[in-house]
């Protein structure tokens, strides 16, 4: 059997890292890496969108890797609404998506709102996180 | 020394409490038209510290802002409800309609005068006009044999280095709380100039945004012995349309020193900081 002792204790000293890494932010509210899904009920998808602000424009990456997608976004900061387009770099697809930011404040401030993906529209929700 | 501070500490809590109007006291006046000069190392520069013999550490002259709230008189209480006693006047400071925010920038002051979720009060390090205005106190220490003038920080325990040497910035700075900050003397006045700040703090205790693009500009200058002026030069493109000028003042506190405090235990502020009807959820344990 393998010592749990080492196991527990590596993982009591790793949480601690893992915490001070996240931090709050309080600069641009679309700044971070912001984590959800979109689409219909019964074909959810995972989405990571990666934003930050260069003092006036918010640009991005949807989906880091082979497939990712560029992204534009903009925030009307008088409702806290944001609209956020983003095109896949092979062109095969794009996607509009309109929302508002709720909890602004907080450094796990989240979107919600309609996706749009061609034709088809569905809700979509995502949380920042770092 | 520890009465005093909590007699001065119960004092301040009094006046927050009661929501009382003090205005510039005779103690005040006195401390601000002190006929001390402020002391002078032997080589003439001017002494941010105590003379050799004494202590004592700088505070903030009462709640200092950096834009004047519009429309309520900032002598009786600011947007957020608590009382508001800013020392003596700053010339030229902005109303918080002079600032010359972006929108988004604007939008987030305006959200945070009714949700004070302040990194500072989770016991965070801030940097900027932040640093000074805590009632815990700082103390400047200037090593000439490091070319740095060191600034302790009475709430957390923490330290800003300025560098004194003549180095420029570093071309790739990792975001900081205090940033990279180097430092000249303009006569009896320290400029500093300071990049490299991240984004997980505020600048001061109003909520005035910043990002990572902040290029600060202070300018200390202990015009007594008792009065220190603070002016800060906020140069921000990502969250202003164009540099801006603010301050205020410091005073003396003699015979007091940096003590122990440990923001952590027992912090119970957070709940005083946040507005009940905007509970922001809260999925870690840990202090974000």
């Amino acid at each position: 059997m393998k010592p749990r002792v080492p196991a527990l204790a590596a993982l009591l000293l790793t949480c601690p890292v893992i915490a001070a890494t996240m931090a709050a932010q309080e600069g641009h509210p679309l700044t971070g890496t912001w984590y959800g899904e979109w689409g219909p009920e019964d074909d959810r998808r995972q989405v990571t969108l990666v934003m930050s602000f260069d003092g006036a424009d918010v640009t991005g990456i949807m989906d880091p890797g082979p497939t990712a997608a560029s992204v534009r976004a903009r925030l009307d900061s008088t409702e806290w609404t944001v609209r956020i387009e983003a095109e896949r770099r092979d062109g095969t697809a794009a996607y509009v998506a309109e929302g508002v930011v709720t909890d602004v404040g907080s450094r796990n401030r989240t979107i919600s709102g309609t996706w749009q993906a061609g034709d088809a529209v569905s809700s979509f929700s995502i949380r920042r996180e770092d | 020394m520890r009465i005093r501070h909590v007699t001065t500490a119960a004092a301040a809590a009094l006046v927050l409490a009661s929501g009382a109007v003090p205005l510039l006291a005779q103690a005040d006046e006195d401390l601000l038209n002190d006929p001390r000069p402020a002391p002078r190392w032997p080589d003439g520069r001017v002494n941010f510290g105590a003379p050799p013999g004494e202590s004592g550490i700088w505070q903030p002259w009462g709640r200092p802002l950096l834009a004047d709230p519009v429309g309520i008189p900032i002598t009786v209480n600011d947007r957020q409800g608590r009382a508001a006693f800013s020392g003596p006047p700053f010339a030229g400071k902005p109303t918080e309609d002079d600032v010359p925010f972006q929108p988004w920038a604007r939008a987030m002051y305006a959200y945070r005068e009714t949700n004070l979720y302040e990194p500072y009060i989770r016991c965070k390090p801030s940097g900027g006009a932040r640093l000074y205005i805590s009632p815990f106190g700082v103390e400047f220490v200037d090593q000439p044999e490091t070319q740095t003038i060191l600034q302790f920080d009475g709430n957390l325990h923490t330290w800003r280095i300025i560098y004194m040497d003549g180095r420029e910035h570093p071309e790739d700075l990792q975001p900081s709380y205090y940033g990279h900050s180097i430092g000249h003397w303009e006569g009896d006045t320290l400029v500093v100039d300071t990049v490299g700040f991240n984004e997980r703090f505020w600048i001061d205790r109003q909520g005035i945004p910043h990002t990572d693009r902040l290029h600060l500009i202070e300018r200390f200058t202990r015009e007594s012995f008792g009065a220190m002026k603070y002016e800060m030069t906020i140069d921000d493109p990502g969250a202003y349309t164009e540099t801006w000028t603010t301050g205020f003042y410091l005073r003396w506190e003699p015979e007091e020193v940096l003590y122990e405090y440990i923001c952590q235990e027992n912090n119970q502020a957070i709940a005083l900081e946040m507005d009940p009807s905007r509970p922001i959820e809260r999925v870690y344990q840990f202090v974000p």
